[in-house]
């Protein structure tokens, strides 16, 4: 069974911030693979590209599970790929994009379960660049997605939004986040997708 | 055939003048607006010239930034009051999803799944 937790404000006990269908933890006997990045001098501009290898290693890597025990269906393995391929790159690139500090790794783990896939992604990011990624989440939960995808659509502000609207419309995503005070500077931020197979 | 294109390695992008057709194919995950400015430059000089295709068959990714940078071309065919036709491909799963969206969003454009 894997823990969740609905929206929570942090308190003196428990300064941790959650959000969604926040996935607590999965139990580490479970199947799954995980990647560790831990940026340093390295730009952006030149990481970039690596993220599209990463996510499409994470599919290549399910694949070969899931052609021995998922569904036989004609196309599904080729939409499960392309799942995995889509909300780990997505997942990698806003953790990308969001993680303004240093000494906090970026990474992102998927498990296999029956009838579902849970990614975890974490990142470290300032109390400020934080706020923008938390008022982004609250506006998410309170949206209807069509009326966003509009929005968006007419948006011209350099960052498209769409990643995680595309993983709740087109691939039913359960979505989680949670935003835990790491120092007096710094955040650890963890986003949790759910998908069913 | 005059054309134009557009690659870095990982996609293509390639304008054929002759029939205002442009083909995109690989992976497109660029980061942002400002990377895919050249292709929506690439796009904006064909909607200039007449009605557009874009033909998406071949193109195996594309990120969230891309499917904005899809649907603000659509707006702008929209805007302009162009003409757009979308080809996709039923092979690749994302594409009756995302270019199905798109059509929801901006139902003047026509999508075509072979």
């Amino acid at each position: 069974m894997i823990a969740t937790t609905a929206d929570k404000q942090g308190s003196d006990m428990d300064p941790a911030r959650t959000y969604g269908d926040f996935t607590e933890s999965v139990p580490l006997e479970i199947e799954g693979l995980t990647i560790v990045f831990s940026p340093t001098s390295v730009s952006l501009k030149e990481r970039w590209k690596n993220n599209s290898l990463s996510a499409d290693f994470m599919a290549d890597y399910f694949a070969t599970f899931y052609a021995l025990h998922g569904s036989d269906e004609e196309g599904r393995l080729e939409y499960v790929k392309g799942a995995v391929s889509f909300v780990a790159n997505e997942l990698i690139e806003n953790a990308m994009k969001f993680t303004d500090v240093e000494g906090i790794p970026i990474s992102i783990r998927l498990t296999m379960h029956e009838g579902e896939l849970v990614f975890f992604a974490t990142n470290g990011a300032s109390l400020e660049g934080s706020q923008m990624y938390e008022s982004a989440v609250r506006r998410l939960l309170n949206a209807d997605p069509w009326a966003e995808y509009e929005r968006r659509a007419q948006a011209n502000d350099g960052t498209s939004g769409l990643g995680l609207l595309s993983m709740l419309t087109d691939y039913s995503a359960r979505l989680g986040w949670r935003f835990m005070p790491h120092d007096d500077k710094r955040l650890l931020l963890t986003t949790t997708v759910r998908i069913p197979l | 055939m005059a054309t134009q294109e557009i690659s870095d390695g990982s996609y293509s992008a390639i304008r054929n003048k002759d029939t205002n057709e442009v083909t995109i194919r690989g992976t497109l995950r660029l980061n942002g607006t400002a990377e895919y400015a050249p292709i929506m430059a690439l796009l904006e000089e064909a909607l200039s010239a007449g009605m557009v295709t874009v033909d998406l068959r071949g193109l195996q990714f594309l990120n969230s930034s891309g499917i904005a940078f899809l649907m603000r071309f659509a707006v702008k065919v929209r805007e302009a009051k162009g003409s757009l036709r979308l080809r996709g491909s039923k092979k690749i799963p994302w594409h009756s999803k995302s270019l199905q969206n798109l059509q929801r969003i901006v139902p003047e454009i026509r999508v075509d799944l072979e």
